[in-house]
């Protein structure tokens, strides 16, 4: 049993970087194709707010929407401010906190 | 609404000490100096009658003589100062005396029949006669819960008693000052079913715009409710308050635009937003004096 904890936590891990990822590779995605910035340099550091993509909070709805349908969740609208929307890796880091929680699978 | 420094606090302060408090505790002396009010605001803002007349010069046509342009200008103060007498006694109607301010619809079986696809729907309007009244005619016919997205104004004395009337219409607010949650709120209040209703020929704060032809000219407009619309799935349903000659006014709602195509690439072609600028410009022509703009959405230096 003792011998199968260290494996355990090694697969929770990996799958976590996995789904954290797969959710950066999806935020980027929306990014490119519904926003339209093709091959912009985007990464986790990349502003969503005052940066230079330029969103307005119109284009914020379109990541959060975009985000959503990719991978068929809800995000609670009331806790997504300013500050989790202040980077593509906040924003990434509030994906994976609400995908871990019940309420935040569809 | 909108001016600078001094003369905005000035504004502010006279506002709240005076204008609303007879607005409200003695509606028939405040009837009375509106007039006053009006001229002073045409008079003591070289800003306002610039662009009032510059409005008024694309409304009237270029033909129009100076004079008219100056009527036009002085009549749209006295009507904004009418509204803000308005909105500031709200709170003390009924809600069956303020629907009474609207006595003719049109297109009311499009609302009713959106309504029952229980989709949600987008009002888009534009600042032409009262919202609440509006609101009130619309509760005689259903509850659906209504949500208004709209910028904190300037004046904060004015603000205050637009919440007041908004509470007493069980109207919820959605300021998009805040940013995407508002957006969002909006978003999850249609995909339930309610009303959203928005002004299209303003572009409000945290929003871009798109640069787009509106009545002949150039000019910076939302894309808010296109965007909305096309996010949420929800149709965009063209929505005025047309005050009359008579003093009271039409409720009028368009046929609804489904808008399918892009979210983001708006611009004259796009379907959604010229059907929504078409309606828009039909209302402010049926009745330009009640169009209650000051700085109008025009791109080209005055």
């Amino acid at each position: 049993m003792l011998d199968e904890r260290p494996r355990a936590i090694a697969i929770m891990a990996a799958t976590t970087m996995l789904s954290r990822d797969t959710v950066l590779e999806t935020v980027e995605r929306v990014l490119r194709n519904d926003l339209k910035f093709g091959q912009a340099p985007i990464c986790e550091q990349t502003k969503l707010v005052g940066g230079d993509l330029h969103l307005d909070s119109l284009d914020l709805l379109m990541v959060v929407t975009g985000t959503e349908k990719a991978l068929a969740i809800k995000l609670p609208g009331r806790r997504i401010d300013g500050s989790v929307m202040s980077t593509v890796g906040t924003f990434v880091d509030f994906v994976c906190a609400e995908m871990s929680t019940p309420a935040g699978k569809r | 609404m909108r001016g600078g420094g001094v003369f905005r606090v000035i504004e502010n302060a006279l506002f709240a000490c005076l204008f609303i408090p007879l607005a409200r505790h003695a509606p028939a002396l405040s009837r009375r100096m509106q007039p006053i009010f009006a001229w002073c605001s045409w008079r003591l803002h070289a800003g306002r009658r610039r662009s009032l007349r510059r409005t008024a010069r694309i409304l009237l046509g270029p033909g129009a003589a100076p004079r008219d342009l100056d009527r036009f200008g002085r009549r749209v103060m006295t009507n904004i100062q009418s509204f803000i007498a308005d909105v500031a006694t709200i709170d003390r109607r009924s809600v069956e005396s303020l629907a009474a301010g609207i006595d003719r619809y049109e297109g009311l079986d499009v609302f009713l029949e959106v309504l029952r696809r229980g989709k949600g729907m987008i009002l888009a309007s534009a600042h032409l006669g009262s919202f609440e009244s509006a609101v009130a005619a619309l509760r005689r016919v259903s509850d659906v819960p209504v949500q208004v997205a709209f910028a904190r104004d300037r004046l904060a004395a004015f603000d205050r008693v637009r919440s007041r009337a908004r509470r007493h219409l069980r109207i919820i607010e959605s300021p998009v000052d805040d940013g995407v949650q508002s957006w969002l709120a909006m978003r999850d209040a249609l995909e339930h079913g309610a009303v959203v209703a928005i002004l299209a020929d303003r572009v409000m704060p945290g929003q871009q715009g798109a640069t787009l032809r509106f009545l002949g000219q150039p000019s910076r407009l939302p894309t808010g409710p296109v965007r909305l619309a096309a996010l949420s799935g929800a149709p965009l349903v063209p929505t005025f308050v047309i005050p009359g000659r008579d003093g009271r006014s039409t409720l009028r709602f368009e046929p609804p635009i489904e808008v399918t195509s892009d979210a983001r690439a708006i611009d004259d072609d796009h379907p959604g937003q010229r059907s929504l600028i078409d309606a828009m410009e039909r209302a402010i022509r049926a009745a330009p004096e009640h169009w209650l703009v000051v700085e109008g959405p025009w791109m080209n230096a005055r």
